[in-house]
């Protein structure tokens, strides 16, 4: 039942919290994710013992709250440019493929008036290297809210979202429920896009989208078919 | 009380505990043994327990022998959100390092699983709030990082120093 005991140090006195197996220590870190100050903790935890880094480190990075694009994780303006917490995040997923394997849940915001780039002749490389969206291969659910920097600007949530497609392979569930007042407008530019937006998913199995509000609604209906033709289901909250 | 309310529990150093089998069923192991063996006067070996743990274990099965099975939904997510703990259980596990950290294993053993909450929130409290040099302190853990790996995860884990 017990298995894989923390390796023992040469203490003259064994530490008690050694004897618990990994699965345990996995438990108990797992209220700590509870904490308000989640991050602050489970980093400390990372930083104890190379034992501790093993179970602390998937759950510091299981559950992620992030912000991708350009403008909204380092600001608007080159001048005012800094390190900002999403910076920090962004450059240890790009670095460590280790870590971005770790990331199963991700709470993403994304500035959609940024020019995501829908993958095309017209893609530019450049501008696809500066929004890029650190690959993470095990992500399995992703909960996406989009802001708009500059009112009314142009909306690339489309783009937005095939960038993140691209970013995990593996995704699937996608939770598009709290997108507010864009909710429709985004619905209308995956209609639009059809089988591109679908097969750029291939393991996705639900779609959380608001409660239509038109049956009637032309984006609605074709989303529903294509959804179902590509055997994904569309879930209304 | 007749002796088939009663089951007959043998730790690990060969003490045996005669306790009321609603007692005793705060246990998921010892219940499913029970309902396996059916009537018996045998005594249920318990090997990975000692008297002076298994004591403790019964006290707070004793306390909590009325409480309602925990739904499967409180077992998972749900029980992870608070890391609050009732006054009594508070007092309860107010033991030294050694015992807590066997009372925990001896929950996770015996399979009684708001015993394992309260010995793992208990720990998680402990923590809380608390740097790696303060967390090895408290529990005597040895930092076994070379400087370059200690180096490595201070960097990769930079963002989460924000609160």
């Amino acid at each position: 039942m017990l298995s894989q005991a923390l390796s023992q140090p040469n203490q003259a006195t064994p530490a008690p919290i050694r004897r618990l197996p990994h699965e345990l220590l996995s438990h108990i870190f797992e209220f700590c994710d509870a904490f308000p100050q989640r991050k602050a903790t489970l980093r400390a935890l990372c930083l104890v013992s190379r034992d501790f880094y093993k179970v602390a480190a998937p759950i510091l990075y299981g559950r992620l709250v992030a912000k991708f694009g350009e403008r909204l994780v380092y600001g608007s303006w080159f001048w005012q440019r800094r390190e900002t917490t999403d910076s920090r995040l962004l450059r240890t997923l790009e670095t460590s493929e280790k870590v971005a394997k770790l990331v199963k849940v991700l709470e993403v915001t994304m500035d959609l008036s940024e020019r995501w780039v829908v993958p095309g002749p017209y893609a530019d490389p450049d501008r696809q290297a500066r929004l890029r969206i650190p690959t993470m291969p095990k992500l399995r659910t992703a909960e996406v809210t989009f802001v708009d920097r500059w009112n009314h600007s142009p909306d690339y949530s489309e783009g937005a979202l095939l960038t993140l497609a691209r970013a995990a392979p593996n995704l699937q569930i996608l939770y598009l429920h709290s997108l507010n007042d864009r909710h429709d407008t985004t619905l209308k530019k995956i209609a639009r896009l059809g089988n591109q937006f679908w097969e750029a998913w291939p393991k996705l199995e639900k779609v959380v989208v608001r409660k239509w509000r038109s049956e009637a609604s032309p984006s609605h209906r074709k989303i529903a078919k294509d959804a179902k033709a590509w055997d994904v289901k569309i879930e209304p909250v | 009380m007749s002796s088939n309310q009663c089951v007959t529990l043998q730790t690990s150093d060969d003490e045996q505990f005669k306790v009321d089998r609603d007692v005793a069923n705060r246990s998921v192991l010892i219940r499913n043994m029970l309902e396996d063996v059916g009537e018996s006067e045998q005594a249920i070996p318990l090997p990975n327990v000692s008297a002076n743990v298994l004591k403790k274990v019964l006290e707070w099965c004793e306390h909590h022998k009325k409480d309602p099975e925990p739904l499967a939904e409180d077992l998972d997510d749900n029980r992870r959100k608070t890391t609050e703990i009732s006054d009594w259980d508070a007092k309860f596990i107010q033991v030294d390092q050694e015992m807590l950290f066997e009372i925990i294993l001896a929950a996770n053993y015996l399979d009684i699983k708001p015993l394992l909450d309260v010995g793992c929130k208990t720990v998680a409290n402990m923590i809380k709030g608390k740097q790696p040099e303060e967390i090895r302190k408290l529990f005597n853990i040895v930092n076994d990082f070379t400087p370059e790996e200690e180096a490595q995860i201070k960097k990769e884990n930079e963002w989460a120093e924000d609160r």
